[in-house]
């Protein structure tokens, strides 16, 4: 059962290390079921997959993936929410003749609630399961977008590709010994739901106020990328306020970021004013940050 | 992310090596036991935890002997190791301490 697994991992590591994993692998799975094998042969798995990749929690990579994954898992919450908000919207929408949701809609209104529930499970419950089903939802995400042609609701199938796939790279890259500890969780869910809300009040306030089908919150959701970057943002100086690393949380920042920069620009196509607020936002929380590092260094060592 | 606190594998793992050195599988169990079941931790989590502890410094390789034919390393916590465990322990114990201390000025005026 280990020897494929084993020969995943990296010659020289398995040479080190191999016999001694094999051994304890074994008496791990010694009497367990079969799921309780797969658990343990998939782990064994992922850890050799991440140290071929150099993803692993003792690797500068594995940690910035640990460190960005939270935020990831924020952002996509918010655009989940924002997504369902708006096929609600249509859904409930009197006007004209009546909703006018096809099939595929559907099928992304359970895709986007299955992603909402993933995201919130791993930032307000169990991070090891809510993280591997999110990973998962945005898979099929990529394959239904890919095949269907749907892209959520300006159909653009490709960005949600994009979307989906860096995001769901990041978040499997995360070690599982470096899960993101409770309180930066919160935070990314506190800036997520901060966010969400406000869009989702003035969207209702947009459609009651001007009747428009198409108005600002099409917009909103995919013509500007202010929103994740705002959600980052606060993430990053939440948690460097609260003691964590500036630079890493910095890092982390941009990490997160670049699923929604891609989607933005895959959606749009790439023009230079689009690069403006995510740059804008990286400078002023790397100022923000580095005005905080100057004054009192409340910083230590690394520890994980 | 946050350096303030060491995250929870991390504390389980340093405490499974606190009392003695221990080799692979007994710190599983050690760690399983500690945590009352809660934490489960599998081999791939368990290696990749232990390879970056001994590059942070936090344990070490205590001894690297043949077991019925069979590789085994035992490790062990460093000087370091010992410090940030015995830090974060006394963290752990005065905000328990405050706790309870809250908990029962809030039993007395109820």
């Amino acid at each position: 059962m280990t020897t494929p697994v084993m020969r995943l991992y990296p010659a020289e590591y398995r040479a080190r290390y191999g016999h001694e994993i094999a051994e304890v692998y074994r008496q791990a799975v010694d009497g367990a079921g079969r799921l309780a094998r797969s658990r343990e042969a998939a782990d064994l798995a992922a850890h050799a997959l991440r140290m071929r990749l150099h993803v692993s929690s003792d690797r500068r990579a594995g940690r910035l993936f640990a460190a960005a994954a939270p935020f990831v898992v924020a952002v996509l919450a918010a655009h989940a929410g924002l997504e369902l908000f708006n096929l609600a919207a249509f859904l409930l929408d009197t006007r004209g003749d009546g909703p006018y949701l096809g099939a595929a809609d559907w099928v992304f209104a359970g895709v986007w609630t299955a992603v909402l529930a993933a995201a919130v499970a791993a930032l307000a419950g169990r991070w090891p399961a809510g993280r591997w089903c999110l990973a998962v939802v945005l898979v099929v995400c990529a394959l239904l977008a890919a095949t269907i042609g749907r892209g959520g609701v300006l159909g653009a199938p490709g960005a949600l590709v994009v979307l989906s796939v860096l995001s769901a790279a990041i978040l499997v890259g995360c070690p599982p010994d470096m899960a993101p500890d409770w309180r930066v969780r919160r935070i990314a869910f506190g800036a997520a739901i901060a966010i969400w809300a406000p869009l989702s009040a003035l969207c209702v306030m947009w459609r009651t106020l001007f009747a428009d089908y198409v108005g600002i919150e099409l917009a909103l959701l995919a013509e500007s990328n202010m929103w994740p970057c705002l959600i980052l943002a606060i993430s990053a100086c939440a948690v460097a306020r609260g003691g964590g690393s500036a630079r890493l949380a910095l890092a982390a920042m941009v990490t997160a970021a670049l699923p929604v920069v891609a989607y933005d620009a895959a959606i749009t196509g790439y023009h230079p004013g689009q690069a403006v607020v995510p740059a804008l936002s990286f400078l002023l929380t790397a100022a923000v940050l580095f005005a905080r590092r100057s004054v009192p260094n409340r910083t230590s060592p690394q520890r994980g | 992310m946050s350096n303030r606190v060491v995250q929870e594998p991390t504390l389980l793992l340093l405490t499974a090596l606190a009392d003695a050195p221990r080799h692979g599988y007994a710190i599983m169990q050690e760690v399983q036991m500690i945590s009352q079941g809660r934490v489960k931790m599998r081999t791939g989590t368990l290696y990749g935890a232990l390879d970056r502890l001994l590059g942070q410094g936090l344990i070490e390789v205590h001894e690297e002997a043949v077991v019925d034919g069979r590789a085994r390393r035992t490790y062990a916590l460093t000087k370091g190791g010992r410090a940030v465990l015995a830090e974060e322990a006394e963290r752990l114990a005065a905000t328990a301490r405050e706790a309870v201390r809250r908990l029962n000025l809030g039993g007395v005026t109820a």
